[in-house]
């Protein structure tokens, strides 16, 4: 069986296609949705809600949001491991997986994962990585908005008309345009920010308290600060609802009461907006659609439910935009669907899949301008964004001067017309032989794209026929296929607290946390945990859950209080 | 017939429906991926049939006044291969999308909320109307049917008005509050119109050339996507606009003080700045320019001015700046050559200066009228005289033997005088034999050694600045330098005296550099 996978940057799901349709696996404490959080404690690995809740109890060995950390070098130090960002994300998997294969009672071994589909190459080479980390075999990756799409153009519109998903998750942004026809789904165009998410929303709310109570950020503990996060992340929610919210905390031992009102947040949120309306613009362009051509706009992912969104949307398209389909379960869905369509499901026989490449690929050239001056460092794009994958087109180059011995074809990727403003993916040189003329010098080189994303590069000198390839696995940032044996060694050496024991453990975070939180019951909440261990200790499962049933309640009866 | 009709096997009338039809059917048996190459070549003829019937539907408009909207190019004829006339012709025939409620229906019930519509702040549902009907710049077809209950739609955006209103605030607003502005356009939040806004802005940034600084002109292709790839060939020509329009607007007057900080990183001489940018712009008036050029080092200024502002292109200088001006300043500061304004300027300061030092004896003579050794009136004014004649030989043998070192000194590859080739590579040994000649034939020793002193500074100029070789005023050679004058004295005393010893060293140097540069000189013989 293939799982489809959403590792997302705030919360991860799996699920997998039946004959009913797709369905997610839900985690050891029910939810469908496993917070994307890593923490470290004294025996071993926790990902999700108890992670989530050590976030604050444990700041130093807890670490969230890794995903906009994927495709560098970016090293998290928690106690005293450090992992790369394809080592965390390995971890949720494997916490994935461990509740995929409980609900399914086999082993998985392949899966497809969703990506943002403005991810570059490096980024998505790094969840492959990620995923052999993890012990399974990523053959295909899926673009989000493509998920979100599959999964709302199989159950709402029968598959007809076109569509516009706009994904907003907890750390990017993604647009896709789609047609649907016949049973065929085609991606249009896609665009999209990469760091621009659900928690940057959060980010001006922290600096608009910081500003009002003339705090430093420095000036806030690290559990402080992490509660502050929570208590906000609370507020932002509830804006999606009513008018104000309030925040109440406690920093350096004085109680802070904050109100927020829509009106303000709307207008704290408009740089965010703003940049929002560039990719949404750019995919209408390429897909040369007018906003009446569309017949729907879907809204996708958790941060989409703030009415600003919705306002953004009808601002620029004059429609106000659809949410049949859970915005937080949406991605998952549709990459379960992908998964069953690759696993050759015969319900999904019917339903075929074209998709984009979402930069431009090229190469650096240099021309004369009218003034008969060479200019160097300009961009040539052989491949163009928003092309149908698979694609294969070439493109003729020649030297610039006849004493040339080397020609190299370098490889960009991006949008702009200089390369100095693209990102360089590899470069090739080719020798040239040295008594022709330039004219005749030329090669020709092919690139070619497919559907996983892999880019490869032929080039042909002309006067010889002779071949040359280029293997784009140099990326300095990533990891290759030795290091990948070392650190999955490494890996599987480290204990992931099995998942019979994640509600306890969860619980047990959630007391810690709430141990830091309210100060002033910081007496009784240590007797509970205290007993709670005792409980564990005994190892008697029907005390071990009658003990938790209560802890559970009595936390939930604090937290209604406070 | 198409191609690609022929290929998916449908008739020349086929219409879109049928074009996918045929293509989702197709593509059954050349997956992505599980076959490539089929599947690219499938999709070639899907994407060439499609565009065929687009094309066609767009002929058959006209005839038939449809309105669906299928031949709805974007407005702006932004497509990668397309050039400006199908930007024209896109937004005449733009069709009239179907008129769409607003509200969605009632059907969906896990739809957003619609008691949390937006609040109606700037009107924005109302010109929600407003933005389905499409605005051409050509005469429109009748407007779509409105529903009454809806407002009335405001006047239709005019997007020439509001392109010259954008650069208007380009040309002069700082980068934040172009921003600012940009930002909060209603019209800019419909795509068509920005699309509209943003082809004619592309046009005019060409055709106008408007001063704009380098931020603003950033700002203005970031926000329109001009700066992109895909925006054809605007992409290669708007960024090379980019230098030249940031050099207009640092000519402009009120816009010294960022072109000071540019031509002058370090600080010291941005004072200037401003005035000389002052004389540059102003109309050429010869009274005037030799006005300007009494004050000591201001030619100099202004031609170091010139080069450091456009990295010594003078050509292509925009607007404010007068050509004669630019024309007189680089001529009359052109060490070694003799150019009608380097004689000009060159006079009036010696006129001015001759006239100075008259003013000077004058007074001292009247001052002097009054003490015992009185001095009478025309001696004094003689002897003014003399020196001003004095002062201008002085400048004329200045200018002579700055052209003399200028055209001894130039690359064995360059030269510009009309002299012939020939007398430049012999004119040291001639003139060494002119030395020689005088000193031993007519007996004039001194002047033969001040011959021979000038072929020795011609050959020693000539092989310094031949060899490229650059005197670096540090203090430790300061000291040396000034130990070593008197000694120096003393010999420009003794080759004044022997005339052979400058003679034989101006040789000698000159053979010298004779050895370097033969291969130039065979070069040139070839």
């Amino acid at each position: 069986m293939i799982v489809g996978i959403d590792l997302g940057t705030t919360h991860s799901l799996i699920g997998a296609y039946f004959e009913q349709g797709s369905r997610l696996f839900p985690n050891a404490l029910g939810e469908v949705l496993t917070p994307s959080v890593v923490s470290v404690d004294d025996s071993g690995i926790l990902v999700g809600q108890a992670a989530r809740e050590r976030l604050v109890s444990h700041p130093q060995r807890s670490v969230a949001a890794f995903k906009r950390w994927m495709g560098s070098d970016r090293e998290t130090v928690l106690g005293e491991h450090r992992f790369r960002p394809e080592e965390l994300s390995a971890m949720v998997l494997r916490s994935l997986l461990a509740d995929a294969e409980a609900a399914l009672g086999e082993k998985v071994r392949e899966a497809v994962i969703s990506v943002p589909a403005y991810f570059s190459d490096a980024q998505r080479k790094a969840t492959r990585a990620a995923g052999e980390l993890a012990g399974i075999r990523i053959e295909r990756l899926i673009n989000e908005p493509t998920a979100a799409a599959l999964a709302y153009g199989l159950q709402e519109r029968d598959g007809h008309g076109r569509f516009l998903v706009l994904d907003l998750g907890g750390g990017t942004f993604d647009v896709s345009i789609l047609e649907m026809f016949e049973g065929v789904i085609e991606v249009h165009a896609s665009a999209g920010d990469n760091f621009l998410g659900g928690e940057d929303f959060l980010e001006l709310l922290l600096q608009a308290f910081l500003a009002d109570h003339a705090l430093a950020p420095q000036a806030l503990s690290v559990q402080e600060s992490g509660q502050l996060r929570r208590r906000l992340e609370t507020a932002k929610r509830a804006l999606s609802s009513g008018q104000e919210a309030t925040v109440q905390i406690s920093v350096a031992g004085q109680a802070l009461h904050w109100t927020l009102h829509e009106e303000r947040f709307n207008r704290l949120a408009e740089p965010l907006l703003q940049r929002m309306r560039a990719p949404l613009e750019r995919a209408m362009r390429d897909a040369r659609l007018q906003p009446a051509q569309l017949d729907e706009i879907v809204l996708v992912g958790g941060a989409t439910r703030m009415p600003l969104v919705a306002k953004l949307v009808t601002r620029m398209f004059g429609r106000l935009p659809m949410r049949h389909i859970n915005p937080d379960q949406a991605v998952a869905l549709g990459a379960a669907v992908a998964a069953g369509m690759k696993a050759r499901n015969a319900a999904l026989e019917e339903v075929i899949l074209t998709d984009v490449c979402p930069y431009t690929l090229g190469t650096e050239v240099a021309s004369r301008d009218a003034h008969g001056q060479l200019r160097t460092g300009l961009f040539h794009p052989i491949i163009q964004r928003n092309s149908t994958v698979p694609i294969s087109r070439e493109d003729s180059f020649y030297p610039v001067h006849d004493e040339q011995e080397h020609l190299v074809i370098d490889v960009y990727q991006g949008e702009s017309p200089l390369v100095a403003k693209n990102i360089k993916l590899g470069e090739l040189r080719v020798p040239l032989p040295k008594h022709l003329p330039k004219a005749e010098k030329g090669v020709t080189t092919r690139f070619t794209y497919d559907n996983n994303g892999l880019l490869q590069v032929e080039v042909t000198e002309h006067h010889s026929g002779l071949k040359h390839e280029l293997i784009l696995e140099q990326n300095p940032g990533l990891l290759g296929a030795e290091q990948i044996r070392e650190r999955l060694a490494a890996l599987q050496a480290l204990k992931i607290h099995p998942r019979e024991q994640q509600d306890n453990l969860s619980l047990l975070a959630r007391a810690e946390r709430m141990y830091e939180e309210y100060l002033d019951l910081r007496e009784q909440i240590q007797a509970w945990i205290v007993a709670f261990r005792g409980a564990l200790d005994t190892q008697d499962p029907r005390l071990i859950d009658d003990h938790r049933q209560r802890l559970g309640e009595a936390l939930d009866a604090l937290e209604r209080r406070a | 017939m198409n191609w690609a009709l022929r290929w998916l096997q449908l008739p020349p009338d086929a219409d879109e429906t049928a074009i996918k039809r045929s293509y989702a059917k197709r593509l059954r048996q050349h997956r992505p991926d599980t076959d490539p190459e089929g599947f690219q070549q499938l999709h070639a003829a899907y994407q060439a049939a499609l565009a065929w019937a687009r094309a066609r539907s767009d002929e058959d408009e006209d005839d038939d006044a449809r309105d669906a909207p299928e031949a709805a190019i974007m407005a702006a004829g932004f497509g990668a291969s397309d050039g400006d006339g199908d930007g024209d012709g896109a937004d005449r025939r733009d069709a009239q999308p179907k008129p769409k409620p607003i509200v969605a229906s009632a059907t969906d019930n896990d739809f957003l909320d619609t008691e949390r519509l937006p609040p109606d702040t700037d009107g924005d549902n109302a010109r929600l109307v407003q933005q389905q009907r499409p605005t051409p710049p050509t005469p429109t077809p009748p407007p779509a049917q409105i529903d009454v209950a809806q407002p009335p739609p405001l006047p239709a955006p005019d997007p020439d008005a509001l392109c010259d209103e954008l650069l208007a605030l380009a040309t002069r607003a700082e980068p934040q509050t172009l921003q600012h502005w940009l930002e909060r356009q209603p019209t800019l939040w419909s795509l068509r119109d920005k699309a509209q806004v943003g082809w004619l802005l592309c046009h005019r940034l060409q055709q106008r050339m408007p001063p704009i600084q380098r931020d603003n002109f950033a700002l203005l292709l970031g926000f329109f996507g001009l700066d992109d790839i895909a925006a054809g060939s605007a992409a290669q020509t708007l960024p090379m606009l980019q230098e030249r329009l940031h050099l207009a607007w640092e000519m402009q007057p009120g816009n010294a003080h960022a072109l000071a900080r540019r031509v002058y990183p370090a600080g010291d001489k941005r004072y200037r700045v401003p005035a000389l940018m002052r004389q540059l712009t102003r109309p050429f008036a010869l009274p005037q320019a030799l006005w300007t050029g009494l004050m000591p080092g201001r030619p100099r200024a202004l031609r170091q001015l010139l080069l450091r502002l456009d990295q010594g292109r003078l050509d292509t200088l925009p607007a404010p700046l007068d050509r004669q001006q630019i024309g007189f300043w680089m001529r009359a500061t052109d060490a070694g050559y003799l150019t009608r304004a380097r004689l000009l300027v060159g006079l009036a300061r010696c006129a001015a200066a001759a006239l100075l030092l008259a003013i000077v004896v004058v007074l001292a003579t009247a001052a002097s009228a009054l003490s015992p050794d009185t001095v009478p009136m025309s001696f004094a004014l003689s002897r003014s005289g003399m020196a001003a004649v004095t002062i201008a030989a002085l400048w004329a043998a200045w200018l002579v033997v700055g052209m003399l070192l200028r055209w001894q000194s130039e690359p064995e590859s360059a030269n510009r005088s009309p002299a012939p080739l020939w007398l430049r590579l012999l004119f040291i040994p001639l003139l060494v034999g002119i030395a020689l000649g005088l000193i031993y034939g007519a007996g004039q020793r001194i002047p033969g050694s001040i011959v021979a002193l000038l072929a020795l500074l011609l050959s020693i100029v000539r092989v310094w600045r031949r060899r490229g070789l650059e005197y670096r005023l540090s203090v430790r050679s300061t000291w040396w330098t000034i130990f070593l004058i008197p000694s120096l004295f003393k010999g420009l005393l003794a080759l004044l005296h022997s005339g052979e010893i400058g003679a034989a060293l101006a040789l000698a140097l000159w053979s010298w550099d004779l050895l370097h540069q033969r291969r130039q000189l065979r070069w040139r013989r070839s």
